[in-house]
């Protein structure tokens, strides 16, 4: 990870400002998308345990 | 059935008849059944249902030789069914026993797939932050400024852990280069106390 983001860090550096606040902008935009993405996966899976958990209950019971 | 009934008949025919009548009696029906084609499943020919008739047997092995419906005493007719739904309970709770396994599996491939995603979004969630707190001290600071070395590596897996920690270097980061173009950008870290 460390080798990946340090070129993103140079060329950031070699950007006139404007650009690097555009780029800050797409960051935030990217920074939201996986938050979501993160928040709906995490929902999509306690859904699925929950099914899961329903299911293994209802075995025990027959 | 029609035939069943004929074969019966025939063979009790048969068994009232001298031996050697018999056995011309049975080669003629043999052939006329072979001249007219005749197929039929379980009894095949009147020297089955003659045999039969002689060895009066009547369980089912007996019936199933020959190929006919053995008659069934009260008892036989009780057990079949009887034997016959046990069975298909059990071919029941193998059916549902694997119907619920499967969509266990199901299930748990779907729950696996999600924590993978999951895990890929966190990865690609902390490379944003990073990147964005890295620009913050860009923008802040200037092209020449120092990145901590907190922003070049990942602190942890969970997502939730991770910004809070994204957060905090952000705070630090501004608290330290107080120097901001455009206070409007920031408005993100109000709650760290940080006010341009």
């Amino acid at each position: 990870m460390v080798a990946e983001i340090v070129p993103d860090i140079a060329e950031l550096r070699m950007m006139p400002r404007d650009k690097i606040e555009l780029k800050r902008l797409k960051f935030l935009e990217k920074e939201a998308k996986y938050l979501r993405k993160v928040a709906e996966y995490q929902m999509d899976l306690a859904e699925k345990t929950k099914d899961l958990e329903k299911l293994q209950s209802v075995l025990v019971m027959a | 059935m029609l035939i069943y009934i004929i074969y019966t008949f025939l063979g009790q025919m048969i068994v009232g008849l001298p031996a050697d009548e018999r056995e011309e009696l049975l080669k003629m029906v043999a052939q006329r059944a072979s001249a007219a084609g005749e197929m039929h499943e379980g009894v095949s020919s009147p020297r089955e249902v003659y045999d039969f008739q002689l060895t009066a047997k009547t369980g089912i092995e007996a019936a199933a030789g020959a190929g006919m419906t053995p008659c069934m005493t009260e008892k036989g007719a009780m057990a079949m069914p009887a034997k016959m739904k046990i069975e298909k309970k059990d071919g029941m709770k193998d059916s549902t026993c694997e119907g619920s396994d499967k969509a266990t599996m199901k299930l748990m491939e779907k729950m696996e797939k999600y924590r993978g995603k999951i895990a890929k979004n966190t990865m690609k969630l902390a490379r944003a932050q990073r990147m964005l707190a890295v620009a913050d001290i860009l923008i802040a600071q200037g092209v020449d400024a120092q990145v901590p070395a907190s922003l070049y590596t990942v602190h942890c897996v969970s997502s939730s852990y991770f910004c809070k920690q994204t957060i905090q270097t952000r705070c630090k980061a501004l608290t330290r280069y107080t120097i901001l173009a455009d206070p409007g950008v920031f408005d993100g870290y109000s709650g760290c106390g940080n006010s341009a």
